[in-house]
């Protein structure tokens, strides 16, 4: 086990976690604001920096890998939102396809405080992940926590790039409709209403597990109906495939997209 | 990967037949370009043939092994998915429990030199026994020939034949994808449960499951 070396991310009034037991990563809980109101929503985010050579996985690890998982441990009657991870990339850990990070990502997190929550409370989380490179895999554990004082909010140092954080994250489009056909153990998938975007060359990153063949990039082209793209469907898909939600990202669009398609009846 | 393999290491059928240099490249460039993806191993079908010396010199062959049920374990120690089992004593237990109802059970590191996961037989033997290990076998497939005939893509990653050669289960050894060895009790073992059936002359119920763990190191 070795420490971390301390680099400079921009993150000011973080508290940093305790010395990860292994997981090549840096990791710690960074509030929007320092105070908290009963009963309202507090911005948070979590930031994870990945050693060099090494990376992290997405909800959908791909092949292999492992999510990262947070255990909160909250003040009575609060509750925690989601984890809410960036737009991942896709890259191979030997011979298995994946999708993580690599570098720092910010990890966005709601908490909502009781409705009569008071005084000085303290936020803990436990959060778990895997780090791996070519030559292997090594988990990491790391506690988080943030102490919180009952106020009026104040915009603490880590406002901004949590803000920015957010506005990052995948947005849905209410004008794309999405169609998904099976075929011969292809998956194609057509996106509609999406004249306004520049979705050519587009890659789609699947929440879904087990649906699509994470095997190779799933790129958008222009097609007659809109966008579209056929992958091989995942060869541990348990029959039809009845939901799929996706992130679409790409170098045309400023803002990633969230899509979500259900089989009809 | 390298592609200097000796005639030795080939393990071609028609060894005894002349060979020209080119036939030996043709077999040679489509024996390394055998994705792992490619689906090698079908359960219901043959299990792919393998023979190999396991690390005390025994010569094992599947079509050897024929009336025995056989587990393949790929395995490789410095892999913490691989730890969650052996630490916990999960995969000792499940060696254990079924080498003595007459399974064979091989447990095989498909890792190469180059890749830094080889371990040589002496290494394998002594991390084996350091683990409490109760595998019948041990095989160093170092040029992962074993390892790519039947698609092992993590450590670990399970396989069961029956009786007659065919393959019953190919996948994960249990349903929750973590490192975390306190998971294992509320998981579901699919080896377990597939020895289970086979030795009880049923069908496999789950016989195929996204196998978790480090990538092999081919």
């Amino acid at each position: 086990m070795h420490k971390s070396m301390i680099v400079a991310i921009g993150l000011t009034q973080l508290t940093w976690g305790e010395e990860t037991a292994g997981g090549h990563a840096r990791v710690a809980l960074a509030v929007s604001s320092s105070t908290y109101q009963a009963g309202k929503t507090l911005q948070a985010a979590v930031s994870i920096e990945y050693e060099p050579g090494w990376h992290g996985y997405w909800v959908n690890p791909g092949e292999g890998g492992m999510k990262t998982e947070v255990k909160w441990t909250l003040p009575p009657g609060w509750t925690a939102g989601p984890l809410e991870f960036p737009v991942p990339h896709r890259e191979m850990t030997g011979g298995l396809s994946c999708y993580g990070y690599a570098g720092k990502i910010l990890v966005p997190v709601r908490f909502t405080a009781s409705a009569d929550a008071r005084g000085d409370v303290q936020i803990q989380g436990r959060l778990s992940w895997l780090a791996c490179n070519d030559k292997g895999c090594v988990p990491g554990e790391a506690e988080l926590h943030v102490k919180l004082s009952q106020g009026a909010e104040q915009p603490a140092a880590d406002a901004e790039i949590i803000r920015t954080a957010c506005e990052a994250l995948p947005q849905r489009d209410e004008k794309i409709a999405t169609t998904v056909v099976e075929k011969d153990g292809n998956v194609k998938i057509i996106l509609t209403g999406a004249g306004h975007l520049d979705l050519e060359g587009a890659e789609i990153f699947p929440f879904t597990e087990q649906a699509l063949d994470p095997g190779s990039p799933i790129l958008l082209k222009k097609s007659v109906d809109g966008f579209e793209t056929t992958v091989k469907k995942n060869e541990y898909a348990k029959g039809r495939i009845e939901k799929l939600d996706l992130i679409v990202a790409g170098p045309g669009l400023k803002k990633a997209l969230l899509v979500a398609w259900k089989q009809k009846g | 990967m390298s592609i200097a393999l000796t005639m030795h290491q080939l393990n071609l059928k028609q060894k005894n037949t002349m060979m020209t240099a080119k036939n030996m490249f043709t077999a040679l460039v489509s024996a390394v370009s055998l994705s792992i993806s490619a689906n090698a191993a079908d359960v219901g079908k043959p299990a792919p043939e393998f023979s190999a010396k396991d690390a005390k010199g025994a010569a094992v062959s599947l079509a050897e092994l024929k009336g025995k049920v056989v587990v393949l374990e790929w395995v490789n120690h410095g892999c913490p998915f691989v730890a969650k089992h052996y630490g916990s004593k999960n995969m000792q237990k499940l060696q254990e429990t079924y080498t003595a109802k007459g399974v064979v059970w091989i447990s095989i590191n498909s890792g190469s030199k180059a890749s830094g996961s080889f371990t040589d037989n002496e290494a394998f033997l002594k991390l084996s026994s350091e683990k409490g290990s109760k595998a019948s076998h041990l095989i160093a497939d170092e040029s992962g020939t074993i390892g790519k005939a039947y698609g092992a893509k993590t450590t670990p990653h399970m396989f069961v034949i029956n009786k007659d050669g065919v393959l019953v289960y190919n996948g994960a050894i249990d349903s929750k994808k973590t490192t975390e060895p306190a998971d294992i009790a509320t998981s579901e073992n699919y080896v377990a449960k597939a020895l289970d059936a086979v030795l009880d002359g049923k069908a496999v119920e789950i016989d195929k499951t996204e196998p978790y763990g480090c990538s092999v190191k081919y």
